[in-house]
């Protein structure tokens, strides 16, 4: 294996295990919140429990999380010099602004973790919980905004860098708004939220499946509502992005299109292929792209074959697509289910209530549940399909046709070993990560913190004065 | 007007520094008898790691922004060190973070020795890149490659690592007030640490020394600050403000190495001003670096407020009974 291609193995390998914690830390917070509102509103214990324990584990992935973001940050610095010595003339300023996003949600964080029982107004600490979902995801807008610069590169003059290396007519702010800024933030934000509240909606299925009493059962469920409501919120934007992008590419990334779309050579009334190759439709490919039946889609043939992307790119995007559109499906049916159920059990005169809605429900419904736990499985998958889609489809190019990647990868023999280093502690940590996060959060655990509540309860109604919850809870 | 972002820049790695010889303290601590010293450093060991590694990605973000054209030499320089001292910072975050919500008693010690052993080994590489960014040896500029044994094992980085390990001791004694063997150690680890630090500057970076000789009443000036920071200690009395004093001088002292250093890297061989960006992205980083530091300066005060200075309220009634 030459250096190149260890550069691009490592790197690939960090940022697909970082992109999984991140997903989990951007949705973690939002659904933290929510917990705490609806605990603190309906005076529930188990979603004030939820929330509490949300926030230890949203510690343990930030922590995990901010060790793989910055051995990443390290990683491009040093295996893509040569690049990021363009990006820091260039493209600095949302990496910049990041860094401060970063740093308000670490201590956004500290403040909700060590004041639960120090804010007595509730709104305000919830008010700190939404600030680490906010700073947590704007340090992903703003990612996705170098990354978008990556494929529509702007904000210096493009033909004089060409020509002689040179870097003018810098306008450092333009990074932040190059042609695709705005859908790649759409798909690519809209796509990691999807998917780690999915990932968090299968851990309350499978807890919720093996959960033995009616009050884990409860606590258990109270965690899947939240995660399928921002699961189903977070779908538009992905299925609307993903659309919005195919037509992005033709205009902007033409080479990028016909590889995903496989088009060998540019053609008129071009079928479009649904899910993936069985169903053509003619013309559709063409309508969807220019608005016309007639319209001409890229082909690859109009760029010298050094240019292509690798191919696989195709298969890539059709099983990005196909999951997509699987968990689409399973969305609506789970949204139809739970409506046609709330309907059902406010009709007082219906004496027989349909079974198959309660089968689809993915709430109560034990196939639906089953379903989430493969779905969430189907969903990290679709993610980490889109972002190869993404990456590889950009190539040879790291910034879309001004710069190639092999010539500013570092070419330094310790690349190798080094790389190989990387993958075997992200692994290590990754593995590790999960069998803690299984015994940090038990399910015994659950149940001796329902009881501090209920022993504080009784203490209240007697007038004495119960221990805090920050004691209960450490 | 060159001078700004660097200092800027040296700032931000002082800050960074003055965090992580923190750290490395109560790393050391936890290493040496966890059990003894758990109670000192549980406390503040969270906020401080979690603050640091911030600093160190602001640090090197800035670096990049600031310094554009060396970032390819840079990365390509420190390769090897950088990427070994960051994987092995994620183990070490990785293992605080189990840490600390473990509950036996067994892994939690086990996982906080795998914490403190990391970040002793993070600190060694951290120190010999740093170290070597002065004196430039065991690093080629010329083939941006670095030779192992030298970079490592060479006499400015050994002394230094010596020194920085004594002044780790100073600042650990007195912040976590760790009273072993007599008052006076910490003192004794002050000036222990300073000649590690004066003689390899003299005998290998004789234009820092030439430096230090013409600003020397600046080092005054902060070595009074350590003496007022220890008598205060001695005294016990003003605890807290002798502690910050601390800290103060700690960072004084690295902005000082920084006036020292100026305007070169590596010994003279990179003169720092003529690589400085400058133009309309300077501009915008000044904008946003004054803006995203007071907001950073707010939640910070918030954060500290909040943690040392108010009470838990009485907690408020919470109903199992809405429950199933």
């Amino acid at each position: 294996m030459f250096p190149t291609e260890m550069d691009r193995t490592a790197i690939a390998y960090s940022l697909g295990i970082h992109i999984l914690f991140v997903s989990i830390s951007l949705a973690l917070p939002i659904i933290m919140v929510v917990a705490e509102y609806i605990g603190f509103k309906r005076n529930n214990a188990y979603f004030d429990l939820l929330s509490r324990r949300m926030s230890k584990a949203m510690v343990l992935f930030f922590a995990i999380g901010t060790a793989s973001g910055i051995a990443v940050a390290v990683e491009l610095l040093v295996l893509w010099p040569g690049f990021m010595g363009l990006v820091a003339s260039v493209a600095i300023l949302p990496f910049y602004v990041e860094v401060f996003a970063f740093f308000m949600e670490g201590i956004a964080l500290g403040i909700y973790i060590y004041s639960w029982d120090k804010i007595a107004n509730r709104y305000l600490h919830m008010f700190f919980g939404a600030m680490i979902a906010f700073f947590a995801n704007l340090s992903g807008v703003l990612i996705i905004m170098v990354n978008a610069w990556m494929n529509t590169p702007n904000g210096f003059n493009i033909s004089a860098y060409l020509e002689n290396g040179a870097l003018t007519g810098l306008n450092p702010l333009s990074v932040f708004g190059t042609p695709s800024t705005l859908i790649e933030v759409m798909h690519g934000l809209g796509s990691t939220l999807f998917t780690g509240a999915f990932l968090i909606l299968t851990y309350f299925a499978i807890k919720f499946l093996r959960a033995k009493s009616t009050e884990l059962k409860y606590y258990f469920k109270s965690g899947l509502k939240i995660a399928l409501g921002l699961v189903s919120i977070t779908f538009i934007p992905v299925g609307l992005g993903g659309t919005l992008s195919m037509g992005m590419l033709g205009t902007l990334e033409p080479a990028k299109y016909a590889a995903l779309d496989m088009n060998l050579v540019p053609h008129s009334n071009a079928y479009e292929y649904l899910f993936g190759w069985k169903v053509p439709i003619p013309g559709l490919q063409s309508i969807l792209l220019t608005g016309k039946s007639l319209g001409i889609v890229p082909g690859l043939s109009s760029f010298p074959k050094s240019d292509w992307p690798p191919l696989f790119v195709h298969t890539t995007f059709d099983l990005m697509t196909i999951f997509g559109i699987i968990l689409g499906v399973f969305i609506i049916v789970s949204l139809i289910a739970i409506a046609t159920r709330y309907y059902i059990s406010k009709s007082r005169n219906l004496k027989r209530k349909p079974r198959l809605s309660r089968i689809f429900d993915p709430v109560t419904g034990s196939f639906m549940t089953y379903a989430t736990v493969f779905m969430g499985a189907i969903a990290m998958i679709t993610l980490e399909l889109g972002w190869i889609t993404d990456e590889v489809g950009r190539q040879p190019w790291i910034v879309y046709d001004v710069v190639k990647t092999y010539t500013v990868s570092n070419l330094s023999g310790w690349v190798i070993p080094l790389g190989i280093f990387i993958m075997v502690v992200y692994s290590f940590l990754a593995v590790f990560t999960v069998f803690m996060f299984k015994r940090i959060l038990t399910d015994d655990d659950i149940l001796l913190k329902l009881k501090d509540y209920q022993s504080r309860e009784r203490k209240i109604s007697a007038g004495e004065q119960p221990a805090t919850m920050a004691e209960g809870s450490k | 007007m060159s001078a700004i972002p660097f200092f800027v820049n040296y700032g931000i790695l002082a800050a960074f520094l003055v965090l992580f010889l923190v750290e490395v303290g109560m790393a050391f601590l936890a290493v040496l008898n966890y059990e003894k010293f758990k109670g000192l450093i549980m406390p503040y060991i969270v906020p401080i790691w979690e603050v640091n590694g911030t600093f160190a990605v602001f640090y090197v973000v800035n670096l990049e922004a600031t310094y554009p054209s060396l970032v390819p030499a840079v990365g390509t320089l420190f390769v090897a060190p950088l990427i070994f001292s960051f994987v092995i910072y994620a183990v070490h975050n990785g293992f605080l973070a189990y840490s600390e919500f473990i509950e036996k008693k067994e892994p939690e010690r086990l996982f906080m020795v795998i914490y403190g052993i990391s970040t002793l080994i993070v600190a060694f590489v951290a120190v010999s890149m740093l170290t070597s960014s002065v004196s430039a040896i065991g690093i080629s500029l010329k083939t941006l490659s670095i030779t192992s044994y030298t970079f490592f094992l060479n006499g400015f980085n050994i002394m230094y690592f010596i020194g920085i390990f004594f002044l780790v001791l100073t600042i650990t004694f007195i912040l976590f007030s760790v009273k072993i063997i007599s008052k006076l150690l910490p003192l004794v680890f002050l000036v222990i640490a300073l000649v590690f630090f004066f003689v390899p500057t003299y005998i290998y970076t004789h234009y820092i020394f030439n430096n230090f000789l013409h600003y020397y009443p600046v080092f005054l000036i902060i070595f009074l600050l350590y003496v007022v920071s220890f008598l205060l200690y001695y005294l016990e009395r003003y605890r807290l403000v002798s502690k910050a004093l601390l800290v103060l001088a700690s960072y004084a002292s690295i902005m000082y190495f920084g006036v020292l250093e100026y305007p070169y890297f590596f010994n003279g061989a990179v003169n720092a001003s003529a690589a400085t960006v400058s133009g309309p992205i300077s501009v915008a980083e000044d904008y946003i670096t004054v803006i995203g530091g007071a907001s950073v300066v707010i939640f910070m005060s918030v954060f500290v407020y909040l943690s040392y200075f108010v009470k838990e309220e009485k907690i408020k009634k919470v109903n199992v009974t809405n429950g199933p």
